[in-house]
């Protein structure tokens, strides 16, 4: 009888524990391997061709001084819209992952944003 | 309820308790996930800094007049690195290098500073170039 309490007892807290321990280490994986992801997504994007040719296809790489990079596209952004992504982006929920960057276009410094969705994570 | 009853369910409610407190302790701290990432995202940032800084030549020769003194490559450093740092989120920073000295004036408190440093070589001088950004969060 008192062994019986024991093993339930002790079978009940191991399958407790192994559920919190899955919920939290699955939470906490899943937002460092997205981050990860978006890092290496806006790296690579950054520092590809594409990001150059995608500023100067917008009208000329003096266009993406300050500009915001989102989701493969490079937007041109007045203040106070950028100021209103900035806002939403401090909403981050765990569907969205921003990266912002320095980089140089077009001989410039520019700070570039990249944000990726769940959906473009691949 | 019997004497012996009571220390069987006492028995098991320590292990219980034992056991819950085992897996607390080691459980990874997952809350800290996403400020580790906001440090190291801005880390990156002073690193872009100084790094496209070096890699491009005028803006490296703009840097080098900086370390040597030149008070319009301050001027200029200034006006720019501030009006770009503030798309970044930080809200001020200070630049050493050579006998160049320059600390913007913050918008904000100074809570976290993310810092880089790159050697400057203008080919007769080796000097190194220190950032720190400063943010209010």
């Amino acid at each position: 009888m008192f062994s019986l309490d024991l093993l339930l007892a002790t079978l009940l807290a191991v399958t407790a524990a192994a559920l919190l321990l899955y919920v939290f280490t699955a939470n906490a994986h899943s937002f460092t391997e997205r981050a990860r992801d978006a890092q290496a997504q806006a790296d690579a994007f950054i520092e590809s061709e594409n990001a150059l040719k995608t500023c100067e296809a917008d009208g000329g790489a003096a266009l993406c001084e300050g500009g915001v990079v989102l989701v493969n596209e490079i937007k041109k952004l007045p203040d106070e819209a950028y100021a209103e992504t900035k806002k939403e982006n401090r909403k981050e929920n765990e569907n969205r992952v921003c990266v912002t960057r320095i980089a140089l276009f077009g001989g410039k410094q520019t700070a570039v944003q990249y944000c990726a969705e769940r959906g473009d994570l691949k | 309820m019997n004497r012996r009853a009571f220390v069987f369910s006492l028995e098991a409610l320590l292990t219980l308790l034992a056991a819950i407190t085992l897996v607390l302790l080691v459980l990874p701290p997952t809350r800290n996930a996403e400020t580790d990432w906001n440090s190291l995202q801005r880390n990156a940032l002073a690193q872009d800094l100084l790094e496209t800084s070096v890699k491009q030549k005028s803006l490296a020769r703009e840097l080098y007049a900086f370390a040597d003194g030149d008070e319009d490559a301050k001027r200029a450093l200034s006006e720019r690195w501030t009006a770009l740092l503030s798309k970044t989120g930080a809200v001020c920073f200070k630049l050493e290098a050579g006998s160049g000295s320059l600390e913007t004036e913050c918008a904000g408190t100074k809570r976290f500073a993310a810092t880089a440093s790159r050697a400057l070589f203008d080919g007769f001088a080796l000097r190194e170039a220190k950032l720190a950004l400063y943010f209010d969060s």
